[in-house]
């Protein structure tokens, strides 16, 4: 009788012996990931990372900490920068984590100061991405990864001396909203409450296909909340992931230029 | 499983190779298991290759046959005459519960006594026997974090957490502490019975039925050390690793998983991972 575990278990023995094989050379690696589990190289990390979120620790300010190994290892192999569990190029999906279990708790008294409110890695809890098919969506380029930013050192390490923030900043748009009970939000800590409004930035679209118009076409959200305001826009966090239709976000217009921590 | 009845046994079907009941650990069979594993990956497979050089900060000597006393923390600067320190195990273990268990470790004040020498019989158990089974692999070094790592030094601890890629990527084979509880428990343990029954005829070799054990999901995957946060790096970078679990020990490197009954996972077959019994 198999365990009812197995089955995740059976990629994920998969995906390590994958990871083993791309470090021997194996010269079939990552079509042979991809052989089994379409879109090979952006599951091995998430797989990875769902799975990392889930363990435990004794000091959980260890969370960002004990994976910069693995980190490193997939940055070589993807050929890319990042880091707090988000790669360059693969930037937008990075950022659709949701929670998958209970509410999520940032951690507090982190090493680094620099880990981001939309890093999975700076809080305790277990996490999931955004199922997005490989190919099937587009990204927004208002979203300004600061990885190759000149505020990024060449290992990923926030280095900005010009802004009094110690962390890490991702630059993006942020629009209105209008909220709907079957909109489908993911908050990370379902515990807080708000004093702002919420808004969102789009991170990417579902393509859309040709045919007649598609109007009720998905966007795939960050919920964040203004924690500041200076000279260049809005300063927010990150509060909740999620999947609305274009038609409920104020996506004509500047929107409001954020700096999200 | 058992095997009730043989009706219908033909001489030429697939019983397989195995053993019935597991030498004792830390015996010269099962140390002999151990190097086979290694060397059969050595010479076939190119598990263990790594373009760049890398060394860890320090290490512990784990002296040799002939002053198996001599144990102590070499930085690379300044040990001398190390010939191949560039070969060393990695240890992947549970700290444990600090009630429990006592965290021996390196800290700025005894360090350079650490670097004169360490008294074997003040090390916790776990760390008595990674020394064992590296002298008994007829490897020199051995990393261990709580003591190649400055535990109070925040600046050596972020160096070094930093380095962890290389650390077990460039380990020559990492052992996997899978069944000790914590630093006092060690993981050298004795292995339940494994009841067999021998049928004997004039016909083949004896064959022997016993139950199926092999189960790398539940003995590695499912253990209390693979849900650490920090063993899941330790365990995707390294190239070899023997995990010492409660019911035998099994070998990962990139070519498949084997077990001490001497199963063999095939390079292909993922399936067998899963539910790894031997074929009836």
């Amino acid at each position: 009788m198999l365990p009812s575990t197995t089955f995740p278990w059976f990629k994920t023995i998969l995906i390590l012996r994958s990871l083993k094989a791309s470090f021997l050379g194996d010269a079939h690696f990552p079509e042979s990931a991809e052989q089994f589990y379409k879109g090979g190289r952006i599951r091995v990390y998430e797989v990875l990372f769902e799975r990392y979120s889930k363990l435990v620790f004794s000091f959980m300010t260890d969370r960002p900490v004990a994976i910069r190994g693995l980190e490193e290892r997939l940055r070589n192999t993807f050929n890319t920068v990042g880091r707090y569990g988000i790669f360059e190029c693969y930037f937008h999906r990075g950022i659709l984590w949701q929670r998958s279990g209970d509410s999520m708790k940032r951690i507090k008294s982190l090493r680094d100061p620099g880990v981001p409110s939309w890093s999975w890695m700076g809080y305790d809890g277990s996490i999931k991405y955004m199922d997005i098919p490989a190919g099937q969506a587009e990204w927004n380029i208002e979203v300004q990864s600061p990885f190759i930013s000149k505020q990024c050192n060449a290992f990923g390490e926030w280095v900005d001396t010009s802004s009094v923030s110690k962390t890490m900043e991702l630059k993006a748009v942020a629009r209105d909203f209008t909220c709907n009970k079957d909109q489908n939000l993911v908050f990370d800590d379902f515990s807080r409450h708000y004093n702002k409004d919420l808004k969102c930035i789009v991170v990417g679209k579902e393509k859309e296909t040709s045919g007649p118009i598609f109007t009720s076409q998905k966007y795939y959200v960050l919920i964040i909340v203004e924690i500041d305001r200076v000279v260049g826009g809005g300063v927010y966090e990150r509060v909740a992931v999620g999947c609305i239709e274009g038609r409920y976000i104020s996506l004509k217009g500047p929107g409001d230029p954020a700096m999200i921590r | 499983m058992w095997l009730t009845s043989l009706e219908g046994y033909r001489a030429d079907a697939a019983i397989r190779l195995g053993l019935p009941a597991l030498p004792a650990t830390g015996s010269h069979m099962h140390f002999k298991l151990l190097r086979e594993w290694i060397r059969a990956c050595d010479v076939t497979h190119k598990c263990h290759t790594r373009v760049d050089k890398f060394l860890p900060t320090r290490v512990l000597d784990v002296g040799h046959t002939q002053n198996p006393e001599s144990i102590r923390l070499c930085s690379v600067g300044q040990c001398q005459g190390i010939r191949t320190l560039d070969t060393y195990i990695a240890l992947s273990h549970r700290w444990g519960d600090p009630e429990q268990h006592r965290q021996f470790r390196t800290t700025r004040s005894n360090i350079s006594s650490f670097q004169e020498s360490i008294d074997y019989d003040q090390l916790p158990r776990t760390f008595q026997d990674a020394i064992l089974v590296t002298r008994k692999l007829g490897i020199r070094y051995l990393w261990i974090d709580s003591l190649c790592i400055i535990q109070d030094d925040a600046d050596d601890w972020e160096k070094e957490s930093k380095r962890m890629e290389g650390v077990f990527s460039a380990a020559y084979c990492t052992i996997a502490a899978t069944c000790a509880s914590g630093s006092a428990d060690g993981f050298l343990k004795n292995r339940p019975a494994r009841d067999y029954v021998t049928k004997r005829t004039n016909q083949h070799p004896d064959i022997y039925i016993c139950p199926a054990i092999d189960n790398f999901q539940v003995d590695v995957e499912d253990s209390e050390l693979n849900q650490r946060g920090w063993v899941l790096q330790e365990r995707v970078l390294s190239r070899r690793t023997i995990y010492y679990t409660q019911q035998q020990c099994y070998w990962e490197c990139g070519e498949g998983i084997r077990c001490e009954t001497l199963k063999k996972t095939q390079k292909s077959v993922f399936c067998t991972l899963i539910n790894v019994h031997p074929v009836a």
